[in-house]
């Protein structure tokens, strides 16, 4: 049996993803050439006002090996990976929200409705990636809405637009597949081991 | 409300101001579903309609000077984004030779939308700052008790212009009488033993007019040329002390020597976007230097992935850290990684050298180019100095026609073994070769350069720098076989007190290739659009600056008390501080400190501390700043400057930008008098820098402001008026100044079309403009033509094999080494630039507080994981009170990652964190308690513990020669606590 998420019995989530869109607008983030700059975070911070605490888009540093011996070639790695909301085809978040405040839209952007949210942080703890934050001074949870007053707009989301290594592509899924294969990039799947939320950004190294 | 109030966000800005919440906007009735979904609480997104403004203007996070464009609505500014036209954001290519509106899609929801980085995108937060000054305040306790009083601008400038006992009311100095600026600079009498315990040292035309006891001090400088019109031509003072010490000073200065190229304050960078094997060496590529975002895209976009070599396209990365650029070169799978130890870049370059020149590398029939007519023969533009002959005997300078006995000139080379006029050589001179003249042995500078690469092996070279036994030569050999190989550096091997002799060391690699402004290779930059104020009544600066740079000892002793820099283009601002305390070389009476924090960022900080807090060594201080930095609140009165958005000016960029621009400045709120011209920002009682300046000028009887002071007719009362009248002249003729429907307001500057990126041939760049046809200089004839004023021997005018030296080129104590077994080191985040970054919560939010990085072999050895404490102290560390986690004698507290980042034996801390100003340390005025956030303090400092010069004792290590300090690389003791 397959979990959808720590915490909630598999008829739960099955209801809540009864309905899904053809679409599914989403991002495409190359970490091969990501550097970790974080231009992505503030321009979402700028974009959305969030208070210090609260940022929709986090960068992680992965790093991987050992080098301790300077008369021996380095064995290291460090990779960044930029994690906004996975806006996935079965959000957990969607899924655990008691007060149902949680909806997936035709094209796939999940959002979360503040004037509805009771602040139970219960989104929070089932998603795996973090993506769901709670404001302290609004008591709402929040988190990334993939810039969807931008892009009902034709505009990029602020992250995509701000990237300075042109690292991150808006676009709707099944365009964005076709673009990653004839690049010839290899996709790399982050996701969190026991959970299947289908998280609908693509990451390719 | 009270404007004091230190809680003033954004948010309450918009209430007091009465400005329309940004929600409430009318939608289309199709734009509602998003609202509907994600509701009114809480955080709001950005809504921009129909009522929002662009405004364009340039960007002062960092000193790249991207473009950007600020969306305002209802008089506040919602967001920041790139401004699509300026060439550091964005690629495109325009229709004619200048870039017209109609170029891009650029307006507000429009598909051309320029990239901005991290820092950028603060600049909202930056404006609303909750930190931020918003009246003049003098000092009501000694100098940083952190005690303060609101007074007016006209007592502000009253008391600083007029002076008097100006502090009779703080314990100490009820009967100190202050000398005010307006007598200072009236004072044209010579300097003499009334100034001076020093006159024996002083050359033979004096130190100068009283007058010079005024010093400027900046730290980021983008109003010129307001700023020096005021320091150079009204106050008529030498000293213009920037931080180019610590920062790229020596970098400038060796670039224009050996690439001949006039000191437009630039560099020189690899062509990222066409080179195919690409070796940085202490350079940052992705989160650093010129412009950052710039060269992050070139790299990535292009040479990695677009680029018509990104198949083959190779970067090695030469650094003690494995700083992104690094990461990504191994995640390629095809790029390296050389951890060399710090302070070690001569053994790493010069190596390099040895290999190219044993292996016959080098381009052989381009270093035997002695002049513009051979070079043209065979299609370049450029030729070096690798031929020219060189005296073995001091001062070791270029033989010249006169000295050979041949006629007029001013090299000489052998031709077939025979001394010819450089000039009269048709094709190759000899490379390696020497001659005998009258008893004298002449050497060319290439044999010179072979002879001296000689002195080290390749396994002692490595050995030196500590890496893989052969790295050198593979490196070499790839080098040397790409197609377009190019070496770049930035601090990591010239901020150092072997600076100069790396620098030269790595530009001749260059050389050797033949890259050197070519597609693809080494290129320099370019001289900005600019314009022109007419000065007609200025006076003229002359005399010793008290860092002696520029100036060239000639005193009646042998030797001097400390270093003299004739060679110092730039300032030696560390050299200043630590003068200050014996009056060397002549006291001084009053210092401004302009968007300058010394006493935070200069390398071993301390004496800087030390000095402004002496009331002998500076009597009258004053600081314009925008909040209270750590050297504002040391001294007597802080005058609140402005923001970078609510200024206006312009600024230039960086060589890896290869298309003539000049971004402008526009203020981005605030408002504007339509008559008088003056703006305010912000808030009522702070005004620009510019204006501030302007003002005491005026204050003080300056020439160079007021009335008709930019010719007749041309007032400058105001920052504005001086602006417009520039924008009117010079590249800018026949154009309309700052009217908001100009091309150049509208587009946000001035800019050639960016294609235009090399000459007709598609070989070399079309920069440098004016000066593209010359000669490079491998050797330093003029360095060589110098003496160390410590030690009255000769510079050497070849790259030399050392590591960390003191002012008297003495190599330090080995023993040293026994009890501070580390190597201080430092690097920086994308999101974090020296003093103006942790201030500002978006960005500290990212990472909120930095470590001590080292090694797991060392943390092994330590005893320490992550986290854990230790403590760590320099030969010369000292005390500082106001650093919480000082812990006397010396001694700092820091806590440790552990991290195979950092290559063995270093103690990396990267700057930026660590603060105690700008609203990281309580501070009173008028009795009540001040914003501070002790976020803003998180983190720790690297500063204190740089090594003082062991002659001096009281100074970081600097370049003797550019006096760039040694920044990374000194002597360091941890222990856990």
């Amino acid at each position: 049996m397959t979990e959808y998420s720590p915490i909630l019995p598999r008829e739960a989530v099955e209801r809540s993803f009864a309905k899904q869109g053809p679409k599914q607008y989403t991002l495409w983030v190359d970490i091969e050439h990501c550097i970790g700059c974080n231009a992505c975070t503030i321009a979402c911070k700028a974009e959305n006002n969030t208070p210090i605490g609260v940022d929709y888009n986090r960068v992680i540093e992965i790093e991987e090996g050992d080098f301790r011996d300077a008369k021996k070639k380095p064995d290291i790695g460090v990779t960044f990976v930029p994690m906004p909301c996975m806006h996935c085809g079965r959000p957990a978040c969607q899924a655990a929200c008691p007060v149902g405040a949680i909806t997936k839209r035709e094209d796939g952007i999940v959002l979360i409705n503040k004037d509805k949210c009771i602040g139970c942080r219960y989104c929070a703890w089932a998603c795996p990636y973090g993506a769901p934050q709670f404001n302290a001074e609004a008591k709402v949870m929040e988190k990334c809405t993939l810039c969807v007053h931008r892009v009902e707009k034709g505009l990029q989301p602020a992250c995509v637009t701000t990237c300075p290594a042109k690292v991150r592509f808006f676009g709707e899924l099944n365009e964005l597949t076709p673009l990653i294969r004839e690049r010839r990039a290899r996709s790399v799947n982050i996701a969190v081991v026991g959970t299947d939320t289908k998280p609908s950004v693509q990451y390719t190294k | 409300m009270n404007l004091l109030d230190n809680s003033l966000t954004r948010r309450d800005f918009l209430k007091v101001t009465g400005s329309v919440a940004v929600m409430t906007q009318i939608q289309p009735a199709s734009a509602q579903e998003w609202l509907s979904q994600v509701g009114k609480t809480g955080s709001k997104a950005d809504v921009v309609g129909t009522d929002a403004k662009l405004v364009r203007s340039v960007c002062l996070m960092c000193h790249s000077g991207c473009g950007i464009q600020g969306t305002i609505v209802n008089g506040e500014l919602v967001k920041l984004d790139g401004n699509p036209y300026h060439p550091n954001t964005y690629d495109y290519v325009s229709k004619g030779d200048l870039v017209e509106e109609s170029d891009l899609d650029g307006g507000i929801g429009g598909k051309d939308v320029g990239t901005l980085c991290a820092k950028g995108q603060a600049g909202v937060y930056a404006l609303y700052n909750a930190n931020r000054l918003k009246h003049p305040l003098k000092r009501v306790g000694p100098r940083g008790s952190g005690k303060w009083k609101t007074i007016s601008w006209e007592q502000a400038m009253t008391e600083i212009a007029e002076g008097g006992m100006l502090f009779k009311d703080v314990p100490g100095e009820e009967t100190r009488v202050v000398e005010g600026l307006k007598s200072i600079l009236s004072n044209d009498k010579p300097i003499g033993p009334e100034d001076s315990d020093f006159m024996d040292e002083a050359p033979p035309e004096g130190y100068g007019p009283k007058r010079n006891q005024f010093v400027w001090a900046h730290g980021r400088n983008e109003q010129s040329p307001l700023t020096p019109r005021f320091v150079k031509e009204a106050a008529g003072v030498p000293h213009m002390l920037n931080h180019c010490d610590r920062c790229s000073g020596t970098l400038y200065n060796v670039i224009e020597h050996c690439l001949n190229v006039p000191p437009y304050e630039i560099g020189a960078y690899a062509d990222y976007e066409y080179c195919s094997y690409l070796i940085s060496v202490g350079s940052n590529v992705t989160h650093a230097d010129y412009p950052g975002q710039t060269r992050a895209r070139y790299l990535q976009k292009f040479a990695k992935r677009t680029g018509p070599y990104a198949k083959e396209f190779k970067h090695v990365v030469v650094d003690p850290w494995l700083s992104p650029a690094a990461a990504k070169a191994l995640q390629s799978g095809k790029g390296e990684w050389i951890p060399l130890k710090p302070a070690s870049d001569a053994f790493f370059l010069i190596g390099m050298n040895r290999w190219m020149i044993d292996n016959k590398a080098y381009k052989a029939d381009y270093l035997a180019l002695p002049n513009e007519q051979a070079a043209k023969k065979t299609g370049r533009r450029n030729w070096t100095d690798m031929t020219y002959l060189v005296r073995t005997v001091e001062p070791k300078l270029y033989l010249t026609g006169k000295d050979a006995g041949l006629g007029q000139s001013d090299y000489v080379v052998l031709v077939g073994g025979k001394p010819t006029l450089f000039h009269d050589v048709e094709g190759a001179a000899d490379l390696d070769a020497e001659v005998e003249i009258k008893g004298v042995v002449y050497k060319t500078v290439f044999r010179l350069l072979r002879e001296r690469s000689h002195e080290k092996t390749l396994e002692e070279c490595e050995q030196e720098c500590d890496i893989p036994p052969g790295t050198i030569a593979h490196l070499a050999r790839e080098f040397a076989n790409a197609k377009h190989p190019v070496i770049e550096f930035a601090r990591g091997p010239i901020q150092q007190s072997n600076g100069w002799w790396n620098g030269q060391a790595l530009i001749t690699l260059n050389m050797m290739v033949d890259n050197i402004d070519r597609k693809g290779g080494y290129i320099p930059g370019h001289k900005a659009y600019g314009g022109d104020v007419k000065n007609p009544v200025k006076r003229s600066a002359t005399g010793v600056t008290i860092d002696r740079h520029k100036s060239k000892y000639q005193g009646k002793k042998t030797l001097s008390t400390r270093p003299w820099y004739p060679l110092a283009s730039r300032t030696v601002t560390s050299e200043f501080f630590s003068s200050l305390r014996q009056g060397y070389p002549y006291r001084i009476k009053a210092y401004l400190n302009y968007y300058n924090d010394p006493a935070y960022t200069q390398p071993f900080n301390t004496p800087v501390i030390e000095a402004l807090l002496n009331l002998k060594a500076m009597p009258l201080t004053f600081s314009i700043d925008a909040n209270m930095g750590e050297t504002s609140q040391l001294c007597d009165y802080v005058l609140p400057d402005s923001t970078y958005l609510e200024r206006i000016g312009g600024f230039k960029t960086y060589p890896p930008v290869k298309t003539r621009v000049a971004g402008v400045r526009m203020p981005m709120v605030g408002t504007l008098d339509p008559v008088t011209k003056n703006y305010r920002g912000l808030y009522p009682d702070v005004q620009t820098g510019d204006d501030t300046l302007i003002q005491l000028a005026l204050r003080c009887g300056l020439p160079g402001f007021g009335k008709d002071a930019g010719g007749p007719g041309v007032d400058l009362f105001n920052s504005w008026q001086f602006w417009n009248e520039y924008f009117k002249n010079g590249d800018y003729k026949g154009e309309p100044g700052l009217d908001p429907d100009s091309r150049l307001i509208k587009l946000g500057g001035k800019f050639e079309n960016p294609g235009k990126q090399y000459d007709a041939e598609g070989v070399y760049t079309r920069f440098p403009g004016s000066r593209q046809v010359r000669g490079l200089m491998a050797y330093a004839s003029n360095v060589a033509a110098n003496k160390n004023s410590m030690t009255g021997k000769y510079f050497d005018g070849l790259p030399t094999y050392r590591a960390i030296i003191d002012c008297k080129e003495q190599p330090l104590d080995p023993a040293l080494w026994q009890e501070y077994p580390f190597q201080l080191h430092t690097h920086k985040d994308a999101w974090h630039t020296q003093s103006r970054t942790m201030d500002n919560l978006w960005l500290a939010s990212i990472k909120p507080q930095n470590f001590a990085e080292m090694n797991p072999a060392d943390a092994q050895r330590l005893d320490v994981i992550t986290g854990d404490w230790v403590k760590v102290k320099s030969p010369s560390s000292k005390h500082i009170p106001f650093v919480e986690l000082s812990l006397g004698d010396g001694w700092f507290k820091m806590q440790v990652r552990v991290t195979s980042r950092i290559r063995p034996g270093v103690f990396s801390v990267n700057q930026g964190y660590g603060r105690w100003g700008a609203g990281g340390r309580k501070w009173d005025a008028d009795g009540k308690s001040q914003f501070y956030d002790k976020r803003i303090a998180a983190g720790f400092s690297i500063n204190p513990l740089y090594m003082a010069d062991p002659v001096l004792g009281d100074r970081v290590m600097c370049d003797p020669v550019a006096g760039g300090t040694q920044s990374n690389g000194t002597p360091l003791r941890v222990e856990k606590v």
